[in-house]
């Protein structure tokens, strides 16, 4: 999501951007300590250069991204949640913050979306653009 | 946001705990307790609690985010989905 809104070559870009923006702006990102490193692997392994990963190691270590740690706690709430909605490991772990934080959770990975509503339906989910799916 | 770092001598800290656990749980503000008048262990907080954004921030954040549009990237659209998960494997 984060990835998608920087860059304005990913697909989803516009999307992420809408979902983000939902977001009023002096309010913080709940994240789990992982997306930090999840973040700036990613925009290593495409190869971005080291000004924009600096830029953005500035960014996601800042007041807008409330990082929380791994904590056994959350990692058994995400083992459970893996367990009843079939969702991979990290993608679990960022269901379960949000399940603990009562946060919207901003995905459009439609799989994550999909399972959630089923499972999950008081994880509420940060709308998407219309048109967009 | 910056805390100043309460102190409390050991003592004290006994006698009030649950007020104490209750007080740096709710503000994020840590609490410094000494023995024989010396800081020897500070209580903060698992996880910090949520806060607003100062103006400061946001301006800050929103002039790095601002200065990313600037930054040369890669060339070729990619769907960042699928780049997240080959990081996973």
């Amino acid at each position: 999501m984060y990835i998608s809104s920087i860059s304005p070559l990913e697909v989803h870009h516009e999307q992420a951007l809408h979902l983000m923006r939902s977001v009023p702006e002096d309010q913080p990102f709940v994240v789990p300590s992982l997306f930090r490193l999840e973040v700036v692997s990613a925009l290593a392994r495409r190869g971005e250069l080291e000004e924009l990963l600096n830029t953005v190691k500035v960014l996601v270590h800042g007041p807008r991204f409330h990082a929380v740690p791994l904590s056994e706690a959350l990692l058994e709430n995400a083992q459970e949640i893996a367990e009843v909605a079939g969702l991979r490991a990290y993608d679990a772990v960022y269901v379960a913050l949000a399940r603990e934080t009562k946060a919207r959770l901003l995905t459009f990975d439609r799989e994550v979306r999909t399972r959630v509503s089923r499972h999950f339906p008081k994880v509420s989910l940060g709308e998407l653009n219309a048109g967009n799916t | 946001m910056g805390h100043i770092d309460k102190i409390m001598p050991l003592s004290k800290v006994k006698a009030t705990l649950s007020e104490v656990v209750r007080t740096v749980s709710k503000t994020g503000a840590p609490v410094v307790i000494t023995v024989d008048g010396q800081p020897v262990v500070k209580l903060v907080p698992a996880t910090p609690p949520l806060r607003q954004l100062s103006s400061a921030e946001v301006a800050a954040y929103r002039a790095l985010t601002h200065a990313l549009v600037r930054v040369p990237r890669q060339v070729g659209s990619f769907d960042a989905v699928t780049l997240i998960g080959e990081g996973r494997r």
